[in-house]
């Protein structure tokens, strides 16, 4: 069994690497992902501690030899700044991508096969989707307090509804195909019909859902720090930098433009990359190309 | 239809129930004081005690919960601890900018996204297909406050074609009032076009890949006609779907633009007594805000059964 | 054959596949007339380019796809293969008209039925008036014997029947009396007595309006009912073509001749009387489903009423009757499915209809089912070997015998034993079913339930799926209950049928004694409407 579990995952595994080399964008926009995750995770190397160096006669310079993208209103340098913002907006955004794919999976799993959960389950989704997330997201790590669990934690909240409902109907869905009513048939207990023949069916769309709540992610912890609540000034992430621009952008708007031409740059490819795997991995969408006869 | 609206408003009441315990959750299992906020860092024990018995809190929390319910039922938010003014009045005095500027954020969008999309379906794989398809990827990309700065630097600063900032009502000077609102609400309306222009152009896919489709062709139907007399209303269900759910998103757009464009509304309401610790006026502001979400969704059901007759409760 | 020119004349039509497939071509070098108020039928298996040949005339091939690679379809002579889009969408639905097979998904769902109707003279009259267009549809529906056309006029699909949208889709087509109507199975989607009804239709209204008819068809028992001429297809060619007579009666192609053998034909077994003891005995089972919607509003379908039965061990037992007559849902409440309100299932004596939890798992390897659609009956991520063993080795069985286990009934299925490392779809939908139908023995059961286990297949492939139930029957001897629609099916392999109407049995006899004798209504209703009976006697002369 697990040799043959083993030969179908790496089966899986060629098709995502398939889908990236047929598509142009997905694959540039990978690339493009690639770098800019090398740049921030080896930011310390590539720029040494000038994030952190505030140098009071050379505030507000803008962009140049010395410093290419400027620096901010304490004079440290906006280039160092971006890189080193670059590691705790992706952590935040991976973190929270990752958790509220599994939450929102396993509770979309048990409310879509049993059906008695499903009213209770689906008001309280309905009730966290009527919460506007950056909001309550604000309140909680304004009450609570900055730090990389809270904001991870207030981010996936309010992206676990969506999961649930997605991973929900790919249940409601499957349940009904004879494949399944079979295995039931066998007599298999619900929880292995649920890991083995429903589980696999929500894998290609939760692994494209996972990416848009990655970029979705980056963002909302960009306007955390806008709205003055992420992270403290000495941890440097796209938000608080965005958000210490605000203040002085009309005579320097490098401090804004740099820090928010890389965050758009990198979740616009995040978003490319996943629909180049939505294109692939969802069939719904390439019906259209299916030869009738 | 009638029984259609009071059933889905009977189904909206547990929903805002779960808002209302999430919220009242939030702000009493959170960290710090509230009583030690009113009364500041210097008070007395006595007088903190005092403030504690005055607004309930030394009761159990199961005990205030329902009485907050039962508050809130009767319509009653409570009192701003910073300014002592009902919640409610409070809410209702800040409206104003942020319903106008949703509204046109909304208007624009709908004029705007639904045809782009729908021409994208049409000429799917087609230089206006991926042109569209770029554009509502950028628009999703772009934090709408960066977007508002540029915006504020290329066409106010630098050009002067607008003001900076700040807010005039259309009841009192349209003209003016149309200069400010230009760019808070393009800013605002550019996430939710990318969003509706998107959805309208996969919904237009998938349905143009119906057979109705080809019998409509069969009966000697231009193209043209095909898709906005065959396709579109059919595709009309997900698209309004997605309108109801993106009000969430709109009004995330709306606390964000508000604060770039330094807006009197809501949504700067909202993070002033966030960061000031105004816990009534939060927890009202967010329950406000639920009900509009609610309240929206509830009409847009209602809308399903116009647009689809197979809908049927 | 008629002298006078053709309505329709397709020489040499080529329509090319993308690369890479297994063929180069959907349809080579095809060449036919269709006449005046004659009917054409083309006939083939799935593959056999008969629909891509219907879908060319109308021009309606997804030609990024699809591409007419050579030939001329001349329609009252004119070359359409060649004609510009505008002149297409001034020939479709005024000069040439097309019924398709699923009314329901053809119609327009969001459009009242009468307005889908008007809107071909809207098109291609623009004209005429309102009131003109409001007095043409109401005729047109009298035309083809819609009731009240007044009220149904504003009705939408979803609230008519299927034969009654059917009926409307053929209105459509007739709206400007087209020269040449195409019909690509148009009553395949369709309970039998509609059927009968909608063919019947097709022939009166050609002598009333001045048509001709290609129609495309998998069923040789509507070609008999219907045909004026056939063309026979396989694989993109036309393998046979000449009058009914002719073809189904003396065909010269080896493989026409195999598929009219393939055709099952009124043929009842004979067996001994089978084993007394019961090996299930089902009393009074009734099934209401409950649609309950949030409030109240409480709608009830009947689904079951109280339907009894017994069943011998190594007996199979038909259950036949049309959509909606319970046969799905009687098959799904013995699997247990569903959990019927009231009467009992006896399994060799116990009760099983109110079973829960592990007591049920432990139950089911003892009813095994076998379903419709083989393409959605294998999980197609798993291999073959892992869905075979999976059930004995839940209840209890080694590895190791389970995979000996399943290679043997690879074997005797009739496939290959080393083949339990592919996936489903490295099969074709006969070897599926052979595949489904080895996992049902594999729990060893004492009774198999088979859901229209052949309906979704060729009908070569149907005989073939048909002789190995009956010879596995044979050699392991569980008890069957075949439910299906086509009555032929079921007096092949049955020794017992009961024929349902609205949830309950209105006939339960020996097979032969209730398709020769029936004795209720409904049962002779069924028969009549079988199609091709008198292809059946011309064959059997």
């Amino acid at each position: 069994m697990s040799a043959t579990g083993q030969a179908s995952s790496i089966a899986r595994r060629n098709v995502l690497v398939e889908a990236l080399l047929t598509n142009r964008v997905a694959l540039l926009s990978g690339i493009l992902l690639l770098a800019i995750v090398l740049l921030a995770v080896f930011a310390p190397l590539i720029t040494g501690d000038d994030a952190f160096l505030i140098r009071p006669r050379q505030r507000l310079r803008p962009p140049g030899e010395e410093f290419w993208f400027g620096t901010d209103a304490l004079g440290r340098d906006v280039f160092a700044l971006v890189l080193h913002g670059g590691r705790i907006s992706l952590l935040v955004g991976l973190l929270a991508a990752l958790a509220g794919a599994a939450v929102g999976t396993a509770i979309g799993l048990l409310t879509g096969y049993f059906r008695w959960l499903d009213p209770i389950v689906m008001r309280i989704m309905d009730g966290i989707m009527a919460i506007p997330g950056i909001l309550f997201a604000v309140a909680l790590v304004s009450l609570v307090g900055p730090s990389v669990v809270t904001i991870v934690a207030a981010i996936t909240f309010s992206e676990i509804p969506r999961v649930t409902r997605l991973v929900r109907s790919v249940v409601l869905s499957v349940r009904e195909e004879s494949y399944v009513r079979a295995a039931e048939g066998l007599g298999i207990p619900p929880l292995l019909v649920l890991l083995r023949h429903i589980l696999p069916s929500c894998i290609a769309p939760l692994i494209v859902q996972t990416t848009y709540m990655f970029a979705a992610a980056i963002l909302a912890e960009a306007v955390l720090g806008f709205l003055g609540v992420g992270f403290p000034p000495d941890i440097p992430s796209w938000g608080n930098v965005l958000a210490e621009g605000r203040a002085v952008f009309q005579r320097a708007p490098w401090t804004i433009i740099a820090p928010g031409l890389f965050l758009a740059v990198t979740v616009m490819a995040v978003n490319l990359l996943g629909d180049g795997l939505r294109d692939r991995l969802d069939p719904r969408l390439s019906r259209a190309a299916k030869v009738s006869s | 239809m009638l029984r259609l609206i009071a059933l889905r408003i009977a189904m909206a009441v547990p929903v805002m129930l779960v808002v209302a315990t999430i919220v009242f959750l939030l702000l009493r299992l959170s960290p710090g004081d509230p009583a030690l906020i009113i009364a500041g860092e210097s008070a007395g024990p006595e007088a903190l005690a005092r403030i504690r018995s005055q607004m309930g809190l030394d009761q159990p929390l199961v005990v205030q919960y329902f009485t907050w319910l039962a508050a809130i039922a009767r319509g009653d938010l409570g009192f701003s601890i910073l300014s002592k003014v009902p919640v409610l009045s409070l809410i209702f005095d800040r409206l104003e900018p942020t319903l106008v500027l949703a509204l046109s954020a909304i208007l624009i969008t709908v004029v705007i996204a639904v045809p782009l999309g729908a021409v994208a379906a049409w000429r799917h794989n087609s230089w206006i297909d991926r042109a569209v398809m770029m554009l509502s990827v950028v628009g999703f990309s772009v934090p709408a406050f960066v977007i508002g700065y540029i915006l504020i630097l290329l066409l106010s600063v630098k050009a002067d074609l607008f003001p900076v900032q700040g807010y005039v009502s259309p009841f009192e000077d349209p003209l003016a009032a149309l200069r400010h609102l230009a760019l808070p609400s393009l800013t605002l309306a550019l996430v939710f076009m990318a969003l509706i222009s998107r959805v309208t152009r996969s919904s237009l896919l998938e349905v143009l890949g119906e057979d109705f489709v080809r019998t409509a062709r069969a009966k000697g139907n231009v193209e043209r006609r095909v898709l906005w007399r065959h396709a579109l209303p059919n595709a009309a269900v997900p698209i309004i779907t997605v309108i109801g759910l993106g009000i969430a998103l709109l009004i995330s757009g709306v606390v964000v633009t508000e604060s770039v464009f330094n807006l009197p509304g809501v949504g700067r309401l909202t993070i002033d007594a966030i960061l000031a610790r105004d816990y009534p006026v939060v927890q009202g502001l967010m329950l406000f805000f639920a009900l509009i979400y609610v309240g929206v969704n509830l009409l847009i059901d209602i809308a399903y059964v116009i647009v689809d007759p197979r809908i049927r409760y | 054959m008629t002298t006078c020119e053709p309505i329709l004349r397709i020489e040499n039509l080529s329509v090319a596949l993308p690369e890479g497939l297994d063929r180069s071509h959907a349809v080579r070098n095809v060449s036919f007339d269709v006449h005046r108020r004659q009917i054409l039928c083309v006939v083939g298996e799935s593959g056999s380019g008969k629909s891509v040949t219907a879908a060319a005339v109308m021009r309606l091939l997804p030609e990024k796809v699809l591409r007419i690679s050579g030939g001329t379809i001349r329609l009252e002579g004119e070359d359409i293969a060649v004609a510009s889009p505008e002149r297409l969408c001034q020939l479709r639905g005024s000069r040439m008209a097309m019924i398709f097979q699923e009314p329901l998904t053809a119609l327009n769902p969001v459009m009242r039925v009468g307005d889908q109707i008007a809107e071909v003279l809207q098109i291609h009259r623009p004209g005429t008036s309102a009131e003109q267009r409001q007095a043409r549809v109401r005729e047109l529906m009298a035309d083809v014997q819609l009731p009240e056309p007044e009220r149904l006029a504003r009705a939408y699909p979803h609230q008519l029947s299927g034969g009654q949208r059917q009926r409307v889709m053929i209105a459509m087509a007739l709206a400007l009396e087209p020269a040449l109507i195409i019909a690509d199975e148009p009553t395949t989607a369709l309970d039998v007595t509609t059927q009968a009804q909608i063919l019947r239709l097709f022939r009166e209204l050609l002598t009333k309006h001045d048509s001709g008819v290609l129609m495309i068809t998998h069923d040789f028992g509507v070609v008999a009912d219907v045909a004026d001429h056939v063309v026979v297809m396989r694989q993109g060619d036309i393998v046979e073509h000449g009058a009914p007579e002719k073809v189904l009666k003396a065909p010269e192609h080896p493989y026409t001749r195999a598929l009219i053998e393939a055709v099952p034909r009124f043929r009842y077994r004979s067996r001994p009387d089978a084993a007394d003891t019961p090996v299930i005995a089902v009393e009074a089972l009734s099934l209401t489903y409950r649609n309950t919607s949030f409030f109240g509003a409480r709608r009830e379908t009947r689904a079951l009423d109280a339907v009894s039965f017994t069943l011998a061990a190594g007996e199979t037992l038909g259950v036949v009757g049309e959509s909606g007559s319970g046969k799905t849902s009687l098959a799904k409440t013995l699997l247990r499915f569903e959990t019927p309100d009231s009467g009992r299932i006896l399994f060799k004596g116990q009760d099983i209809a109110g079973l829960a939890g592990a007591a049920l798992r432990d139950m089911r390897r003892h009813i095994q089912m076998v379903f419709q659609d083989p393409y959605k009956s294998l999980n197609p991520r798993r291999r073959i070997g892992q869905s075979l063993i999976e059930g004995p080795v839940q209840h209890g069985l080694s590895r190791g015998d389970a995979i000996a286990r399943a290679e043997d009934l690879m074997e005797l299925v009739g496939l290959r034993r080393d083949a339990l490392d592919r996936f489903p779809h490295e099969f074709s939908g006969g070897q599926r079913q052979r595949i489904c139908i080895a996992r049902a023995l594999a729990m060893e059961p004492a009774i198999i339930v088979a859901d229209e286990a052949v309906s979704a297949l060729d009908v070569s492939v149907q005989a073939q799926v048909l002789r190995l139930f009956e010879d596995l029957q044979r050699r392991i001897g569980f008890a069957m209950i075949f439910v299906t629609h086509d009555l032929r099916v079921a007096s092949n392999i049955c020794d017992r049928i009961a024929v349902m109407q609205r949830g309950r049995i209105v006939e339960l006899g020996p097979a032969q004694r209730v398709f020769q004798e029936p004795e209720a209504s409904y049962t002779r209703e069924l028969l009549a409407a079988v199609p091709g009976l008198a292809s059946e006697r011309m064959i059997a002369d």
